[in-house]
């Protein structure tokens, strides 16, 4: 049996609205199962990115609780929550968010250095390694704003995973990228998980959708409906399309 | 302005837009309203205190009616002749003689006054003024035998209080008077004028006459008479030019030993709150460069971070001009609040401040705001204002509709050869300094202003420890000595050869000066001559000093206002003896505010000069000068008096400059916050993308206020540093220009280490402190709303 890495209970999160308060997410409860590639899906102000946010302890929730490996994310301090966002939590956005003034490979070396687990020359080497098997090792030097799209996604990825984190967070990783670019960096996830790498990720893109193990659908800040499905192989997305589509549309998607 | 109201008079969507930016921009507005509101008050109360100490001297003049030229003779140097050529001159109006007596010197409780001092009879006509010098007491009572009132510039000068008694020397012999009160005396009151005037009752003035005439000799003299000269009401030339062209057609200066005109008097007094206030006023315009240089910082990222929103305002049919004209109304506004507060808050400083400088002009300050003056300095302040923000927003021209409305602004291409590399040991120092060299243009104002407020804050600093330095006194022409020689009787070379040896024996002469001043007819004008047995000890600017006994170096202020050159002739008259000198070379001295020249003692033997040389050493141990001063005492007690020099500069000036040199460092200070404040807010809002991927990457909120504290340090580090390098090289000149009152007209620097680190320490701690507080609302913002 799979073991649940994260999990929520009662996970509420509601924001200050005209005096009053916006209720996003709704007593939500969610596992997050080793090994697994889950995809959070709905329409737009669903509360999926919230969702995502208020699990990898980017945001606090209002009400509930959010555990992993045994700790209460809501109620961490803030110094230790940063700790697990660099140690345990890797965070792939939508709008890549490389940081601007930093080449790629510093982008992903900064994550590294920063956890402090490996020598400085070790994150070198896995940082080199990773920007290999991502393909945009010839522009680590490059800042983000030359090179394309893509290619700073593809190091967002890096960024997120040089760490081997146990949790790998995505918010519309592909929200941003022509067709190509998105085949890539799905693969790239795709891959990952293979390895072992537990991933939630947040989309409202079906190709996308289609690498997942497990699928949520969230609605009105609820989780209204889920569907597993067998581990990711491309010949099989045809068939993988249908179900998901079929599953979607018994939901009103 | 025509053009103004008709934009937002009929147009609620300007206003409305102003209303909405002022709202999201309160830190930007607050802080421009702060920064004109220190300027404001600055320049309100700098130029009211400056106005009210001159109005209190110009008023104390015309309550005692101070005459345009006071000239001082010994009794026999005065016929009644003379006094009849100048009562009849067609350009004077009155001629009053006083009588008076001499003290050589005077004490009290141990502390010497050593100009010369005139002691007149009590007749009734003198005013006192109130202890606090604060106001006019009246007319000075009858004293009684053993009374005497001074000015307060003779108690300042020997820290003396109403009460006390004061020991006066006179040829003959030593009086014991108790001081009843404070003399108003604005003619030669002021601490910074040698000679005073001091009152005593008839019957003491007849008793020490009669002391004096007795002993009074043909090379020894203690009665004097002076003439209170008054202009007519038809003259219409200065009080310089009056006193040249009497002395011209009656000699009355060239007969006797001394004048001074009402003007001169005047400077000399207002000489001091003149300087401080100057050095103020500079300090405010550099403040108001900062002002602008942030103003522009500050709009230039408005548009940058606002590239939509102008954009989104242009496709909805705004035009430049209204953006702009927003932009000029929004930064405007803030700035007329800050000076209208700003002027309003100075009031009280003008009041409590007004007497500030009662102890150095020495009589009571006259409250007096000058309107017109800071009304004429703020319009031109609003005027360049005006200018830059018009400059600074033309930016807004270039936003184009269509890319704001596609998604923004164009990337800021960041990339710098000063790429450090980032290592994991230094994360966060080499994380901040790579945003500090990616984004050098968001810091360039900020290292421009931490320039200019360390310049100011070590040229301050420099001022005092130069003003107490001696090397550097004497490289600008002071005559620096530990120990001082008053001679009794005019002694020979050998007697002075004598004197040396045994100086000698207790700490070899560095250097030694044997010197008198006095006034001469320079060119028709009087002006004081330094007769120097050696006068190689003269530091000449240019040229060199004088070698044979008709020659002769002058001062650059006697070199500006005569118009005269190296190579030039004067001729020097001298109690109605003449002779002509060749000007050999160019100096500076303090005397007599620069007004000054220099001859040999063979020179000043050509107009039979036979004042006594007084001596001055300079000692290799300074701190044998009591020592050697007790030696000489009780070895040439008959020959001389000796004394040590306590300090160079009268403790009121120190403190003065201290005082000043607090303010510039607490403005110094004040503006770092604002500046820090203001660009902190702008760099975070421009950052706040990146600030949230740091965080979403595992940065802890006080790491990165501390980057954020680093790059405001790094920053200030080399903006201090500029302002260092730039204040070694041009504070020299600067305050030359500003000290040329007092007649320094080539300032020597002297430098201590202290004078750089202090201000270096503290404008650097405070940019990073200021930084990190200011950074608080890294904190406070969550990554969701940190990343867009």
């Amino acid at each position: 049996m799979k073991q649940a890495i994260l999990s929520a209970k009662g996970l509420c999160k509601s924001f200050a609205h005209n005096g009053g308060q916006l209720h996003i997410l709704s007593h939500i409860d969610f596992d997050l199962y080793e090994g697994d590639f889950t995809v959070i899906m709905g329409a737009s102000g669903s509360g999926k990115s919230t969702l995502l946010y208020a699990l990898s302890g980017m945001d606090r929730a209002t009400a509930g609780e959010v555990h992993y490996r045994g700790k209460n994310l809501v109620t961490m301090k803030e110094k230790d929550l940063a700790r697990l966002r660099c140690t345990e939590f890797g965070f792939i956005f939508q709008q890549m968010h490389l940081v601007s003034n930093l080449t790629l490979f510093e982008n992903v070396a900064v994550s590294g250095y920063l956890n402090k687990q490996k020598s400085a020359a070790q994150v070198r080497t896995y940082t080199n390694e990773l920007l290999e098997q991502m393909s945009v090792s010839h522009i680590k030097t490059h800042l983000p704003v030359q090179v394309s799209g893509g290619e700073q996604q593809r190091c967002a990825v890096a960024r997120a995973v040089v760490n081997s984190p146990s949790v790998l967070f995505a918010d519309e990783p592909t929200g941003a990228l022509n067709r190509r670019n998105t085949t890539e960096v799905l693969n790239l996830l795709t891959r990952l998980n293979q390895d072992g790498q537990s991933v939630l990720m947040v989309t409202h893109d079906l190709h996308a959708a289609l690498r997942a193990s497990r699928l949520l659908y969230l609605e009105d800040g609820k989780i209204i409906g889920e569907l597993t499905l067998s581990p990711y192989h491309a010949n099989e997305e045809k068939s993988r399309e249908t179900q998901v589509n079929a599953w979607l549309t018994s939901l009103k998607w | 302005m025509a053009y103004l109201v008709e934009m937002v008079g009929g147009s609620m969507e300007m206003i409305t837009l102003l209303r909405a930016n002022i709202r999201h921009k309160k830190g930007s507005f607050i802080s421009v309203i702060l920064l004109l509101l220190l300027i404001a008050m600055s320049i309100t109360t700098v130029f009211s205190i400056q106005q009210s100490a001159e109005t209190g001297v110009n008023t104390s003049h015309a309550n005692v009616d101070t005459p345009d030229l006071l000239v001082e003779y010994y009794e026999y140097q005065l016929t009644d002749e003379m006094i009849t050529n100048v009562r009849n001159h067609n350009l004077v109006k009155d001629v009053q003689v006083f009588d008076y007596l001499v003290a050589i010197k005077s004490s009290m409780g141990g502390q010497e006054y050593s100009n010369m001092q005139l002691i007149v009879k009590n007749d009734g006509s003198e005013q006192l003024l109130e202890e606090d010098l604060h106001k006019v007491k009246g007319t000075a009572p009858a004293l009684k035998k053993g009374e005497i009132y001074v000015p307060q510039g003779y108690l300042t000068s020997v820290n003396g209080k109403v009460g006390e008694t004061i020991q006066l020397q006179t040829i003959a012999e030593e009086y014991t008077f108790t001081i009843k009160g404070i003399l108003l005396e604005p003619m030669l009151g002021s601490a910074s004028i040698g000679w005073k005037k001091l009152c005593i009752s008839d019957e003491d003035y007849e008793q020490l006459q009669a002391a004096i005439a007795a002993k009074e000799r043909e090379d020894l003299h203690g009665i004097g008479k002076a003439l209170e000269i008054y202009k007519a009401d038809s003259c219409t030339l200065s009080d310089a030019k009056f006193g040249r062209q009497l002395n011209l057609d009656t000699g009355v200066s060239d007969l006797g030993y001394g004048s001074i005109t009402k003007d001169m008097s005047i400077q000399y007094t207002n000489l001091f709150p003149e300087i401080m206030c100057s050095i103020l006023k500079v300090f405010i315009l550099f403040l108001l460069v900062i002002v602008l240089i942030i103003t522009v910082h500050s709009i230039s990222v408005e548009v940058e971070t606002n590239y939509v929103m102008f954009g989104v305002l242009k496709a909805l049919g705004f035009g430049r001009g209204k953006i702009r004209l927003l932009f000029f109304m929004q930064y405007f506004l803030a700035e007329l609040l800050g000076a209208v507060l700003g002027t309003l808050l100075a009031i009280p400083l003008v009041v409590k401040g007004s007497s500030i400088f009662v102890s150095v002009i020495e009589v009571p300050a006259v409250l007096s705001v000058p309107v017109g003056t800071i009304a004429l300095v703020l319009l031109a302040l609003f005027c360049l204002s005006a200018l830059s923000i018009w400059i600074s927003t033309r930016k807004v021209n270039r936003i184009s509709p269509v890319r704001a409305i596609a998604g923004g602004r164009k990337e800021i291409w960041f990339d710098s050869r000063l790429k450090l590399p980032i290592t994991q040991r230094l994360l966060s120092l080499t994380l901040a300094l790579r945003q500090f060299t990616s984004a050098k243009r968001r810091y360039a104002g900020s290292l421009a202003i931490v320039a200019i407020l360390t310049f100011f804050m070590i040229t301050i600093s420099m001022l005092g420890n130069t003003m107490n330095s001696k090397s550097a006194a004497e490289s600008m022409g002071m005559i620096v000595t530990e120990v001082n020689i008053k001679p009794k009787k005019n002694l020979t070379d050998v007697e002075f050869a004598q004197i040396e040896a045994q100086v000698d024996h207790i700490s070899k002469i560095k250097q030694k000066y044997y010197h008198n001043q006095k006034y001469f007819t320079f060119d028709g004008e009087q002006v004081l001559g330094i007769v120097y047995k050696d006068p190689q000890v003269i530091v000449p600017l240019k040229g060199r000093a004088p070698l044979y006994e008709n020659e002769m170096v002058i001062t650059e202020i006697l070199e500006d206002e005569f118009d005269l050159n190296i190579g030039d002739e004067i001729t020097i008259s001298y109690q109605g003896k003449k002779a002509d000198y060749l000007i050999t070379g160019i100096t500076q001295f303090l005397n007599d505010a620069g007004r000054t020249f220099a001859i040999s003692s063979a020179g000043a033997d050509r107009l039979d000069f036979d004042s006594w040389l007084y001596g001055g050493y300079s000692l290799e141990h300074e701190a044998k000068s009591e020592e050697v001063a007790a030696m000489l005492n009780e070895k040439f007690g008959d020959l001389l008096e000796a004394s040590a020099v306590e300090s160079m500069l009268d403790e009121t000036y120190n403190i003065a400059i201290q005082g000043i040199q607090l303010i510039i460092y607490v403005f110094a200070v004040l503006f770092s916050l604002i500046v820090v404040h203001m660009v902190c807010s702008k760099a975070f809002v421009q950052e706040r993308r990146d600030i949230g991927i740091y965080k979403a990457v595992g940065f802890t909120a006080r790491r990165l206020r501390l980057q954020f504290a680093v790059r405001f340090f790094a920053a200030a580090v080399l903006g201090a540093g500029i302002g260092a390098v730039f204040s070694y090289v041009c504070s020299a000149e600067i305050l030359s220009l500003l000290l040329k009152n007092i007649g320094i007209t080539s300032f020597v620097t002297a430098f201590s280490p202290l004078n750089f680190v202090l201000p270096l320490v503290l404008i650097c701690v405070s940019f990073f402190v200021f930084a990190y507080l200011s950074s608080r609302r890294i904190q406070k913002v969550e990554i969701r709303e940190l990343v867009y």
